[in-house]
C-alpha cells in the first residue's frame, strides 16, 4: 500500500504528512520539557539556599557546547539546502559534519559529567544536582536520538535519493526540524542551569 | 517541501548564516554576563531574555515558523497552553501557600460547572454534526450529550441546595 502525502502537501493541512507528524511529536516534546521546567521552577522557588549554577558548573565548557550545537544547526540547514540544489555529495559532507558536531557535544558533556563526579556532585547530592542531571541527561538522550536519525540519513537512508529525491529531501527537512528543536532546548537550558 | 528556486534556497542559507552569527554573539554576551556577578534577579532577567530571543530566532528562521501552515501554529498554541498550565499550577501553589483559595464546597460546584460546560460543548458539536449528516449514530450522540448535560445540571442544583442547608458545618469549611 502506498503511503499518501509523503512528498506533496495535503489540501486540508497545507503540509505533507511527515511534517505534520514531526510537529505533533515536537508539540509533545514541548509539553515534556515544559513539565520539567515547571519542576525546576517549583524546586528552585521552594529552596531558599539554591546555589548559583555559575559557581558549581563549568560555564565556559557549556558555552563551547552551545556554540557546537548552534553550528550543528547551521550544517543541518546546509545539508537540506544541498539536496534542494541536487547535490548529494554536499549533503553527505554537511550531514556528516552535523553528526560529528553532535558527537562532539555528547563527548564534551560526558567529560563535564566526569568533572562533576570528581568534585563530588552526583544526582543525589542536592536538589540542584538532581534537576541539573535530569534536564541535561534527558536533553543528551534527545541529542543521541538525533544523531542516530542523521547517521541513518547520511548512510543507508540516503539510497532513497536515487529512487525518490523529493521524499528523501523531506525526510532530511523533518530530521532538521527535530535537530533545531534539540538546539532550542539547549539554548534555554544553558542560562537556566549555568548562568543564574 | 515547497517548490523553491535555487535563488530562494540560497537566500534562505544566507539568512541562516546571518542568524548563526547573531546567535554566536548573543551566546558570548550571555556567558560573559555570568562573570559580572550581577544579582540573581538581574541575571535571570538578562540571560533568560537573551535565551528567549535566541530561541525565537531558531524557531522562526531554522524551523521556518516564520512561514508555516496554520495547522502547525494551532498545534503549537495548544502545546504552549498545556505548558502554561504546567507552569501556572506550581506557581499558583507557591503564591497561594497558606492562603485560602476556595472552600471544598465552592471547588465542587466549580468542578460541576466546568463539567456542564464541557457536556454542553459536546451537545453543540453533536447537533451540528447531526444537522450536516442526519445519521442514526449522530442522533444517538445528541441524545447522550443532552442526557448527560441534564443529569449534570440536576446534580449541580441538588448539590447547591444541600450546601446551602449545611451552612457553617466545620467539616465543610475545609479549604482547597
Amino acid at each position: 500500500m502506498e503511503i499518501p502525502y509523503t512528498s506533496i502537501p495535503r489540501a486540508d493541512t497545507g503540509v505533507y504528512n511527515a511534517r505534520l507528524g514531526i510537529w505533533l511529536f515536537l508539540a509533545s516534546e514541548v509539553m515534556l520539557f515544559g513539565g520539567l521546567f515547571s519542576a525546576y521552577i517549583f524546586l528552585r522557588t521552594s529552596d531558599p539556599s539554591w546555589p548559583r549554577g555559575s559557581e558549581l558548573l563549568n560555564v565556559w565548557q557549556a558555552t563551547v557546547n552551545t556554540i557546537v550545537l548552534i553550528a550543528s544547526s547551521i550544517t543541518m540547514v546546509m545539508s537540506w539546502a544541498s539536496l534542494m540544489t541536487s547535490s548529494i555529495r554536499r549533503f553527505k559532507l554537511f550531514a556528516g559534519v552535523t553528526v560529528l558536531l553532535g558527537l562532539a557535544f555528547l563527548a564534551s558533556k560526558a567529560l563535564e559529567y566526569a568533572g562533576d563526579f570528581s568534585r563530588g556532585m552526583f544526582p543525589a547530592t542536592n536538589t540542584f544536582a538532581a534537576i541539573y542531571f535530569t534536564l541535561t541527561g534527558i536533553h543528551g538522550l534527545h541529542v543521541l536520538g538525533g544523531i542516530a536519525v542523521n547517521l541513518y540519513l547520511w548512510g543507508p537512508g540516503s539510497r532513497m535519493w536515487a529512487s525518490n529525491p523529493l521524499r528523501f529531501t523531506n525526510r532530511v527537512e523533518v530530521a532538521g526540524l527535530y535537530w533545531h528543536f534539540v538546539d532550542l532546548i539547549w539554548i534555554i537550558l544553558f542560562p537556566v542551569l549555568y548562568l543564574t | 517541501m515547497e517548490a523553491q528556486s535555487p535563488a530562494d534556497v540560497q537566500k534562505r542559507v544566507r539568512n541562516a548564516l546571518r542568524v548563526f552569527v547573531v546567535l554566536l554573539c548573543l551566546t558570548l554576551i550571555s556567558a560573559g554576563s555570568s562573570a559580572l556577578r550581577v544579582p540573581v534577579l538581574a541575571a535571570l532577567v538578562i540571560t533568560l531574555g537573551i535565551a528567549a530571543f535566541k530561541g525565537s530566532l531558531v524557531a522562526m528562521h531554522f524551523m521556518h515558523l516564520i512561514s508555516e501552515s496554520p495547522v502547525i501554529y494551532l498545534l503549537l498554541v495548544l502545546a504552549l497552553l498545556a505548558v502554561a498550565v504546567l507552569l501556572l499550577l506550581p506557581a499558583a501553589d507557591i503564591w497561594l501557600r497558606g492562603r485560602r483559595l476556595m472552600s471544598l464546597k465552592s471547588f465542587h460546584l466549580f468542578f460541576i460547572g466546568a463539567s456542564i460546560l464541557l457536556s454542553l460543548g459536546c451537545l453543540y458539536a453533536s447537533v451540528q454534526t447531526f444537522m450536516s449528516e442526519p445519521a442514526g449514530i449522530h442522533l444517538t450522540s445528541v441524545v447522550l450529550a443532552a442526557g448527560f448535560s441534564a443529569v449534570l445540571v440536576a446534580y449541580a442544583l441538588r448539590a447547591a441546595r444541600r450546601f446551602r442547608k449545611m451552612g457553617g458545618s466545620p467539616d465543610h469549611k475545609a479549604t482547597f
